[in-house]
């Protein structure tokens, strides 16, 4: 019985970093905003309410693994040169809002909407953080071109609301998903 | 929406690239990387351009591909390469205009930037050109065994990743009819305010988690009705084996590192 948790658990981790690959891939172009919505983060959102923390920083870590070691899975040409990419550190700022997602997610108590917007901010937030953090180090020690943190926060912004916007859909959603798969989990 | 989907890079061929042992290539692309990073004058570059230009003709990979991959990434050579020529710091003016200074120094800084960004890119994707999925994560899977000795899970990680690459397609395939299945039941993703267009996304996301879940059952069931227990004692169908083509690319590779650590020491 034992054994048969691990290979499920192990086949549930594999089966979200596929979906999460596939989030990148498929594009909702919507009215609002010129940059369309993938569904990228949505996936990396469930990962960590549904899987839970650990399993899906686990799902998360290893999608982003792939596409350094060289699979397609990135939007972008993958491979190892992807570091250098200054959008590099969103990928890595998944991971951590995905842990910290599946943390408050996990919490004593009923999971309800209060809670699911603030795993969302939250996620969202360090998303954005660490993504920024990155692109800032990119852009003065590796590119050479030094670029101030503001004029980053300013080009960014466009992108931050259109997310701040997903977010709060999956904040929205994720309650009443949550509820209807758990009988599966 | 989703169409134009150019994954599962691999071009099946049958030239020496795409006969080697996933081994050799994945050790070569690494120290190509890491020797491309060492590249500092016009020398280590020419050296550099020829001899991934080498492989690249004898793997048979048609050139349009490699440069297809390079597409995605103009925009940020354009920019790099701008804004290195107008802020390098060099002593041979070329144009001076305002406070616009153009010099030679900027100028091959540029070429040189965008050289090795193309180049990275290249090397990465000849391993993925000419390399299947499978045999890739196999090869991972074996390089990285002494790693086990430490705790690192390395077979379920490259196990993982099998599964992840095997279902990529069928999930894309599945969001697509999904999405159509509840379009042609009235599903609505266009219009509404903010909130109906979120519950629009309820329709699509529960059938899709609903049938990863399922499927992970299914598969978890399928792996241990096959008494599938971790790398004890597995054997493998396909057996990786070191042949002469592994041997001709490490020598002709070597050759080519050794001229190029003599070109660094003496030039």
């Amino acid at each position: 019985m034992m054994q048969k948790y691990r290979i499920k658990n192990m086949v549930l981790v594999a089966l979200f970093t596929a979906l999460i690959a596939v989030g990148a891939f498929v594009r909702i172009p919507n009215p609002f905003f010129p940059v369309a919505f993938t569904l990228q983060g949505v996936f990396c959102a469930f990962a960590g309410f549904l899987l839970g923390s650990k399993l899906g920083t686990i799902s998360v870590s290893l999608y982003v693994l792939m596409g350094l070691l060289g699979f397609p899975v990135f939007t972008l040409p993958s491979g190892p040169q992807y570091v250098f990419q200054p959008t590099f550190g969103f990928l890595l700022g998944f991971i951590l809002a995905t842990f910290v997602m599946g943390i408050i997610s996990e919490l004593k108590g009923e999971f309800s909407l209060k809670k699911s917007f603030a795993a969302s901010y939250a996620g969202l937030l360090i998303h954005y953080i660490i993504g920024l953090f990155y692109m800032y180090i990119i852009y003065n020690f590796h590119n050479g071109n030094p670029t101030g943190i503001w004029t980053l926060i300013s080009g960014m912004f466009i992108y931050f609301a259109k997310d701040f916007i997903l977010f709060s859909i999956i904040a929205t959603v994720a309650v009443p998903i949550r509820k209807s798969i758990k009988k599966y989990v | 929406m989703l169409k134009n989907i150019t994954l599962g890079q691999y071009i099946p061929g049958n030239s020496i690239i795409h006969r080697a042992d996933p081994r050799t290539k994945i050790i070569w692309t690494v120290f190509l990387m890491i020797t491309l990073f060492a590249a500092s004058n016009i020398y280590g570059y020419v050296m550099m351009i020829a001899v991934v230009g080498i492989i690249l003709l004898v793997s048979d990979v048609p050139i349009s591909y490699t440069l297809r991959g390079l597409k995605p990434l103009f925009v940020i050579l354009i920019i790099t390469a701008a804004i290195n020529i107008f802020t390098y710091p060099g002593d041979t003016e070329l144009i001076t205009f305002g406070i616009l200074r153009i010099t030679l120094e900027g100028v091959m800084q540029a070429i040189f930037i965008a050289i090795r960004l193309s180049l990275m890119v290249i090397i990465g994707s000849i391993l993925t050109l000419t390399t299947t999925p499978i045999s890739l994560t196999d090869g991972l899977e074996t390089l990285m065994a002494p790693l086990k000795k430490i705790k690192v899970p390395v077979h379920e990680m490259a196990m993982m990743m099998s599964i992840a690459l095997r279902f990529i397609p069928t999930l894309l395939e599945e969001t697509d009819r999904i999405i159509k299945a509840q379009s042609s039941r009235g599903a609505d993703f266009d219009t509404g305010n903010f909130l109906e267009k979120a519950k629009s996304f309820i329709p699509v996301l529960i059938p899709l988690f609903v049938s990863a879940f399922k499927r992970a059952e299914e598969l978890a069931t399928a792996m241990e009705s096959r008494c599938y227990r971790g790398d004890i004692n597995r054997t493998r169908l396909k057996e990786l084996t070191y042949t002469k083509d592994d041997r001709k690319i490490s020598i002709f590779l070597s050759i080519f590192l050794v001229v190029f650590i003599l070109s660094k020491v003496y030039m």
